[in-house]
């Protein structure tokens, strides 16, 4: 008999870290096999992305839900029959888009005070708002970037560049990281290279 | 012609950023229209500037374990029809449960986990399954067996599901033996297909301990 459910746990977590650093037509390929794992690796890769195009268009929290829910049973329904699944992200936002769209018609037609100027824009796909989605998917192309670095590198991009208001000074964040002041350029240099090498490799995959 | 080192355009985007200028001999490279250096550049900004803006919230931690569990129930009945398509479904008889026997070497407790010994019988093939339940979940550790003659009854395909949409899935190996786990272990099936049969084993839920 095969031994413990220790020894299963440990396979589990360890394919866990198989599959996050899979393509996506990868784990749309096990999705389609049937993979819950890998479904649950794709909703957790996807869900800032998702979540992020019914917030930018001030959707309120319960119609937002709505999109991110709605975007996420279309695509566990057609994840078995996507043509491309190389281009999920774009199907992805894609749907989202759509969903926002038809959430902010429905809150028009309740008479609520809507954005006129985005509903047109959004629903024309108008160059700001084109723009606007393209950088929401730059975004979550660099974020799976920096989350195939080193653990080292990681801390120091999240601190460096994903900051709230200013970046932090030199002073705490050596403090902060244990290293020594001097060694912050160069490091950061090292790190942003590799940075650029997971990027362009993100961007080939997809 | 020297090219500025891709560490040194970062230098530049990033003190560009800053309202400053790179370094000068950079600066003065890329002054003189260097076309490739000016798209590596503005690749590096695309990527600075895609990190300095992103300021997009987590979603509730709510809505996305509700887009998680959305998975099983679509897939689980795709994955049915699929399994073992055309074949007669045959049911797995019961024949012992370590639950209505007095044998304690089976029917143990072991921390937070307890243990359950089922074993099947279905017209010449036997199924040996070990559950170890922990929480909700568990693992299935089976061995499946081919009776006459005796011998394993290896590259079986099986399907495990559970009453909340889980699947497990696996085939036997070389001693006919496998391991499945589910997070939820209510109202399992092991659905088995091998040598053109499908048989179904239906896990009946352990008796409660006193």
């Amino acid at each position: 008999m095969p031994n413990s459910l220790e020894a299963a746990r440990e396979r589990r977590v360890s394919q866990r870290k198989q599959y996050e650093s899979m393509g996506d037509a990868e784990l749309v390929s096990l999705c389609a096999q049937g993979g819950a794992l890998a479904w649950e690796v794709l909703v957790r890769r996807y869900r800032r992305l998702v979540y992020a195009v019914p917030h930018r268009a001030g959707l309120d929290a319960d119609r937002a839900e709505e999109v991110f829910h709605r975007t996420f049973s279309k695509l566990a329904l057609r994840v078995q029959s996507i043509r491309e699944p190389g281009r999920i992200q774009a199907w992805v936002v894609t749907t989202a888009r759509r969903l926002t769209i038809d959430a902010m018609r429905e809150r028009k037609n309740e008479g609520q005070n809507e954005s006129e100027e985005f509903l047109h824009n959004i629903a024309d796909g108008k160059p700001g708002v084109s723009d606007d989605l393209e950088l929401l998917q730059t975004q979550h192309l660099v974020r799976q970037a920096v989350l195939e670095l080193p653990a080292s590198c990681r801390r120091l991009i999240a601190k460096l560049f994903y900051y709230r208001d200013q970046p932090p000074p030199y002073e705490s964040l050596a403090e902060e990281l244990g290293i020594p002041i001097g060694s912050i350029g160069p490091t950061r240099s090292r790190c942003l290279k590799k940075l650029l090498a997971e990027y362009r490799k993100l961007e080939r995959e997809g | 012609m020297t090219h500025p080192t891709l560490e040194e355009l970062f230098e530049v985007c990033l003190a560009r950023h800053r309202g400053e200028k790179g370094s000068a001999s950079a600066e003065k490279h890329l002054s003189a229209s260097c076309s490739l250096c000016e798209g590596r550049l503005q690749e590096i900004d695309q990527i600075v500037h895609a990190m300095v803006t992103d300021r997009s919230p987590d979603p509730p931690a709510s809505w996305v374990e509700r887009a998680i569990a959305l998975f099983p129930k679509a897939s689980l009945a795709s994955r049915l029809a699929e399994f073992g398509r055309g074949l007669a479904e045959e049911a797995g008889r019961l024949v012992f449960s370590s639950w209505g026997s007095d044998l304690p070497a089976f029917a143990g407790s072991r921390g937070a986990s307890t243990l359950q010994r089922l074993r099947f019988e279905a017209g010449g093939l036997e199924l040996d399954l070990q559950i170890e339940h922990a929480g909700r979940g568990g693992s299935l550790l089976g061995q499946l067996l081919k009776l006459n003659p005796l011998a394993p009854c290896a590259g079986a395909r099986l399907l495990a599901t559970s009453a909340n949409s889980q699947i497990a899935e696996g085939v036997s190996d070389e001693l006919g033996e496998f391991q499945l786990f589910l997070s939820d272990l209510a109202d399992v099936r092991v659905r088995v297909s091998t040598e053109g049969r499908l048989v179904v084993f239906e896990i009946p839920a352990p008796a409660v301990e006193e």
